[in-house]
């Protein structure tokens, strides 16, 4: 059958378009209900680890999750030991320990030698360790500590230094954005990652590194505090750490991952420097100013930090719902672009053999670029998964294939067709 | 929509998807637990290696008189036993244990003699200016000060110094590189230990939330001057912390209560703590000249 959209022809039993994954369900023509990256999973679903790594598949997404839960409970563990030295570095490191073992495992730098993949993490690091100490230890250092001796108890808010709430919480996060897309952009250059998943990926690993090392700066005095291990205000700390561990990495993450993938646009070839990419550079500085707004004022209220990271994950929540349709926009319009300017056996983003896809495993069509059985796109396999793709091409529309619906009952035995839930 | 339809005869076997990632299930949560525990051990191999020096705690001072006296070390103990206090003009800081100073050691303590008159801006000096009426919390710097509306209570405010936040009860004031003052007054009961107000009210001035690792010293017992008729201090240490950052800090608190039943408390810190002691001469004429004037020295 031919896609109403851009007309490709489709295998009769196809639930998606093959080349521009308009979904040929009735009544699902805007595909809200499955996102092109997983799609098992909703577009507006609030789903972290789909999100920041979306060349992970629904199984090998299981793996990221199981791996920072356990981490992520020895580091509270750590905490509520007391042991905050061990704790705020762990905490500090999870993401973006969690994220170069996800760019290793779906092979994004391809032949790129290790250190450019450590390389990008380092250079950020570095200069977010140079920017945090400006700010917090070299020229700002009497404004940061107007925060601490101005405690709610003693004049509450009104005691609040509002020059050190404009350099902490707008102009700290406006500098922080612009060198958190400095090196994640200038990879996102090369033609070899010009998708826009690929913009993300380096926009999310430069922003959790950013993150990791500033934290380390920040709470350096726990590194020099008289006591190793502390006995008191255990509860504090258990939320400074969720805190660092999770939404400060995550925000930091998301928010230049979205800068950096409207840096490398929709299409192929990158975009540049476009009006999008500074309305989105705006959008993550706007996000990061109003995560720190939010924590510096909150911080007067009782139980501050709490109210705090309930704010944080706010945020994030916004973040990656935004990613997301952005992702989706991207891959389905592009897709669609793509569709119309020709029969797309010269797209590189396009099957050429026969394969299968990574979510379902049911077979892909030749040039295809979405998997006709589940809908999720080409574009978002891990590289690892595209240079292990099968054998000879099938025509798109021949009816050579026994396409799972994935809905159905299947057999357990068969390899493949349980999703990969664990 | 499970159509069956006829597949190809060269199909492939379908391929686990784990084959599209270069690492299994085990090797990613290995990989990242392990490396999270390394980590974690770095840092607390930082937090071994990178032990400073410790802060003197003998910085305790007699206020008043001829002041900047230091005091006999006080060793450390845990925090104060304390009960929080609301913040009204006239129940905020109240001690409800009457008694003698809840005192560890009473230490030696300088002579005392009248102050000179007026506010000084360091311990020995003359005075250089009168107290300002208050001002309704607006800045206020040139070693001059401020006015507590509900006692009438006047604060020094040091030259360089400004007032950040004033009510009819507090005052605060910073000097923008690390130090601040925290005073408050109230009228209470002439025979409340000075003592019981500062243990009863140590999460009100040090709030747990914030103030983590908390270390004081002994409340100690402080010779009174003047119309004072209760006198006590207190050092601590404490790991400040938010959700952006952490710092130590190290200071002081000072409580007065007069012969009338008014309260007089000052706090004063430092952030870091390391440089306390460098920020110590700075900081005790807030004490000296306030305690002065609170006595009658003045």
């Amino acid at each position: 059958m031919a896609c109403p959209t851009c007309s490709s022809d489709n295998p009769e039993v196809a639930s998606f378009c093959n080349r521009c994954g308009t979904s040929l369900r009735a009544g699902d023509a805007k595909r809200s209900a499955s996102y092109a990256v997983q799609s098992a999973e909703g577009v507006t679903q609030f789903a972290l680890i789909s999100t920041v790594m979306p060349h992970t598949s629904r199984r090998s997404a299981d793996n990221y999750r199981w791996a920072m839960i356990t981490s992520g409970v020895l580091i509270l563990g750590a905490t509520a030991l007391g042991l905050l030295p061990i704790a705020i570095a762990a905490a500090a490191f999870l993401v973006p320990l969690a994220y170069l073992v996800y760019i290793d495992d779906v092979n994004l730098w391809e032949e790129a030698p290790a250190a450019v993949v450590v390389g990008l993490f380092i250079a950020t690091g570095a200069l977010s360790v140079l920017v945090s100490l400006f700010f917090f230890d070299w020229v700002f250092d009497g404004q940061w500590a107007s925060f601490a001796g101005g405690g709610r108890a003693r004049g509450g808010i009104g005691s609040m230094s509002f020059p050190a709430l404009l350099v902490f919480a707008v102009l700290l996060p406006v500098i922080a954005e612009v060198v958190k897309n400095v090196f994640a952009v200038l990879l996102a250059a090369r033609p070899q990652f010009d998708d826009m998943i690929d913009g993300l990926t380096f926009g999310v690993a430069a922003g959790t590194a950013y993150a990791a090392f500033e934290t380390v700066v920040v709470y350096s005095s726990v590194f020099t505090a008289q006591d190793f291990r502390t006995e008191q205000g255990i509860a504090s700390w258990m939320v400074v750490v969720l805190n660092v561990m999770v939404i400060k990495s995550l925000i930091y993450g998301t928010a230049t991952g979205i800068a950096v993938a409207s840096f490398s646009g929709k299409g192929e070839g990158y975009d540049g420097f476009t009006p999008a990419y500074f309305a989105n550079f705006g959008l993550a500085v706007g996000a990061n100013v109003l995560y720190w707004l939010g924590v510096r004022l909150m911080a007067y209220l009782p139980f501050g930090n709490a109210l705090g990271l309930i704010w944080g994950f706010a945020i994030l929540a916004a973040l990656v719902i935004k990613i997301r349709m952005m992702l989706q926009a991207a891959l389905l319009e592009a897709a669609v672009e793509a569709a119309a300017k020709g029969d797309g056996s010269d797209d590189k983003r396009s099957t050429f053999v026969e394969t299968f896809c990574p979510e379902c495993e049911n077979m892909l069509l030749a040039n295809a670029s979405f998997c006709v059985v589940c809908g999720t796109s080409v574009r978002s396999s891990s590289r690892q998964a595209r240079s292990a793709m099968g054998m000879s091409a099938v025509p798109a529309g021949a009816p050579a294939v026994d396409f799972v619906d994935p809905a159905a009952p299947t057999d357990p035995t068969t390899p493949g067709t349980d999703g990969g839930a664990l | 929509m499970s159509t069956a339809q006829t597949p190809p005869s060269t199909q492939p076997a379908v391929k686990s998807s784990e084959e599209y990632f270069n690492s299994g299930r085990l090797k990613v949560i290995g990989l990242i637990t392990a490396a999270t525990v390394a980590v974690g051990a770095l840092g607390g191999i930082a937090g071994i290696a990178f032990d400073p020096d410790p802060v003197p705690k003998d910085n305790v001072i007699q206020p008043g008189g001829e002041g900047g006296t230091r005091l006999a070390p006080q060793s450390l103990g845990g925090p104060g036993d304390s009960a929080p206090h609301g913040h009204s003009a006239r129940s905020a800081y109240t001690s409800r244990l009457p008694g003698a100073d809840a005192t560890a050691t009473p230490s030696s303590v300088g002579s005392v003699s009248p102050g000179s008159g007026g506010f000084t801006d360091a311990p020995t000096d003359t005075a250089t200016a009168e107290p300002s009426p208050p001002d309704g919390g607006t800045n206020t710097t040139g070693g001059s000060g401020t006015t507590i509306e509900a006692t009438g209570v006047d604060i020094y405010v040091p030259p360089n110094w400004k007032v950040d936040f004033q009510d009819e009860n507090r005052v605060f004031q910073s000097d923008g590189n690390g130090s601040f003052s925290f005073a408050f007054s109230f009228a209470d009961d002439p025979a409340t230990a000075a003592g019981d107000i500062i243990t009863q009210n140590m999460d009100n001035l040090l709030p747990p939330e914030n103030y983590t690792q908390l270390q004081t010293s002994d409340v100690v017992a402080l010779d009174p001057f003047g119309s004072v008729v209760s006198l006590a201090g207190i050092e601590y240490e404490a790991l400040w912390v938010d959700n952006q950052g952490s710092a130590s800090i190290h200071g002081q608190i000072y409580v007065g209560v007069r012969q009338d039943g008014t309260v007089l408390g000052i706090l004063i810190e430092h952030v870091p703590a390391e440089d306390f002691e460098s920020a110590f001469e700075d900081l005790t004429p807030i004490l000296d000249n306030s305690f002065n004037r609170f006595g009658g020295l003045g």
